[in-house]
């Protein structure tokens, strides 16, 4: 790409960018399973993006360029856990995972709208374990001690409680469909 | 979502798959798609979770606990979330809750500060001022100094102190170790600090950082030279901003909350504002420009393209979303 302008870049960035970040997410997520890993490849991951704008080819999809490099990075990223006793998936599956993720943008946007809709909605108390978990990083042994209940206690409870917010987001999303979006 | 034939993917999120059952499932996701789109709709919820909960507690003003401590005790035997707990820019409470649990942490820890520092910087307590290293209160007597420009009020493992103009090896530092104008806090690759000035104003300092503290007639300075940080800076006095500090790119803080991040090799650079406003210039050809809240620059060297007007900043985006207060595409 020989003929990209600043203002061009920032058309780019501005239609594209973030529009793309909750695939991104979802993507790097799916291979690390943890938060803070995933915010460290995403970072990188954006960085790339921004340090190599310059290449990126106009006529090619946006999308499965930013893909790309995140796969590159989930690789990075999986190699500096070779000491890990976590299996994380391969790259073969990795791949496949990525051009699925091509097409699933607008459902993952929905669904994260959903979600905050679903937990406004959530009774205090089902919201409150979730923050201690998800918020506050709080282990679950440290919740139960807290909560003075046992460890599968609350592990069950985090599952029921996620299990309730998917439900109540496939709901709103079949009212969505069924409403004709 | 998930039938009986298929594999419980939220025992594969929190890590109770064992590796046999995660070879099977990834053996499942080579031959089916519909399963392949599951994992991912599940992840982005997963990695959603923490943002939402972060955003539905802002709206509705409640009250959440922060948790403080930068160092948990000794690392639990279980779990994937029992690793040590380390600053990190990227972290999911650091990052995602920042408008409310990051913003009162400081506070609390500006706070504690300046409850302990009623008047002014009290000389450090030798046994905690300095370790491992020569005590800086062992020191050859040095000729009248400038006052201390704060101290680190909270250090998560090897956490130094380089003394200015790089002589000496960095001396580790504590909790209390008063930091100086010209000296540089250094932080490994997994510990973090943080530091707070005279004023209140503080810096989170994550992994892997350096960051060199100055002043002149014209007011404090600091320059990020790798690594990442998180700066509340209280108001300054008229005249007398703090000035950021870079080969590439410098800004005058009047008073706002800001991240800074800096990347050795490549010489990127980015900063991208919380709360009020920044006036950022790119050295190389003295372009300016005013960041808001949610705003975010970023130079590096030989790139043609600097963002400097977005109104995204992709590094950062919880922050952004939360504190542009737009929603979110």
């Amino acid at each position: 790409m020989d003929s990209l302008d600043k203002g061009s870049v920032n058309d780019i960035i501005l239609r594209h960018v973030i529009s793309e970040d909750a695939i991104v997410r979802a993507y790097v997520y799916s291979a690390t399973r943890g938060h803070r890993d995933t915010e460290d490849v995403i970072q990188k991951v954006w960085q790339v993006v921004c340090l190599k704008i310059g290449e990126y080819d106009t006529s090619r999809s946006f999308r499965a360029w930013v893909l790309g490099i995140t796969r590159l990075q989930i690789l990075k990223w999986r190699q500096a856990q070779a000491r890990s006793r976590e299996i994380i998936l391969a790259p073969d599956v990795l791949d496949l995972l990525a051009d699925t993720a091509e097409t699933a943008r607008e459902e993952l946007s929905l669904r994260s709208q959903y979600l905050k809709e679903c937990l406004s909605r959530m009774p205090l108390n089902g919201r409150r374990l979730l923050q201690m978990r998800y918020f506050e990083e709080l282990r679950i042994a440290a919740i139960a001690e807290d909560l003075k209940r046992s460890v599968a206690a609350i592990e069950m409870a985090l599952v029921r409680l996620r299990r309730a917010l998917r439900a109540c987001i496939e709901e709103k999303l079949a009212q969505t469909l069924g409403g004709g979006l | 979502m998930t039938t009986d034939s298929r594999p419980d993917l939220l025992r594969y999120f929190d890590g109770k798959m064992t590796p046999d059952e995660v070879r099977a499932l990834e053996e499942k996701l080579r031959q089916d798609s519909g399963l392949r789109k599951e994992l991912l709709i599940l992840a982005g919820f997963e990695a959603d979770l923490p943002g939402a909960l972060a955003a539905v507690a802002q709206e509705k003003r409640e009250a959440v606990r922060v948790n403080t401590a930068t160092f948990p005790p000794a690392p639990p035997a279980d779990s994937r979330t029992a690793r040590p707990e380390v600053l990190r820019p990227t972290g999911t409470f650091h990052r995602v809750f920042w408008p409310v649990a990051a913003a009162a942490s400081l506070l609390l820890a500006a706070g504690i500060y300046l409850q302990a520092n009623k008047t002014s910087i009290p000389p450090p307590k030798p046994s905690l001022a300095v370790v491992g290293q020569p005590a800086k209160t062992n020191a050859p007597a040095p000729a009248p100094r400038a006052p201390a420009e704060g101290r680190l009020v909270a250090v998560s493992g090897d956490v130094r102190v380089a003394r200015a103009g790089g002589t000496g090896q960095p001396a580790a530092a504590a909790v209390g170790a008063e930091v100086f104008a010209g000296e540089t806090i250094l932080t490994a690759t997994n510990t973090s600090a943080q530091f707070a000035y005279a004023d209140g104003s503080t810096l989170r300092i994550y992994r892997g950082s350096a960051v060199v503290l100055s002043r002149t007639d014209a007011g404090p300075g600091l320059d990020l030279r790798r690594g990442a940080l998180d700066a509340d800076i209280r108001k300054q006095p008229e005249g007398r901003p703090l000035r950021v500090l870079g080969e590439l790119m410098q800004a005058k803080i009047v008073g706002t909350e800001f991240r800074l991040m800096a990347d050795a090799q490549s010489k990127w650079k980015s900063l991208g504002v919380r709360e009020g406003v920044v006036e950022v210039s790119r050295v190389a050809d003295g372009q300016k420009v005013v960041l808001q809240a949610g705003n975010y620059a970023a130079v590096a060297p030989n790139w043609p393209y600097m963002r400097m007007d977005a109104r995204v900043c992709p590094v950062w985006k919880a922050a952004c979303r939360e504190t542009a207060g737009t929603p979110y595409p």
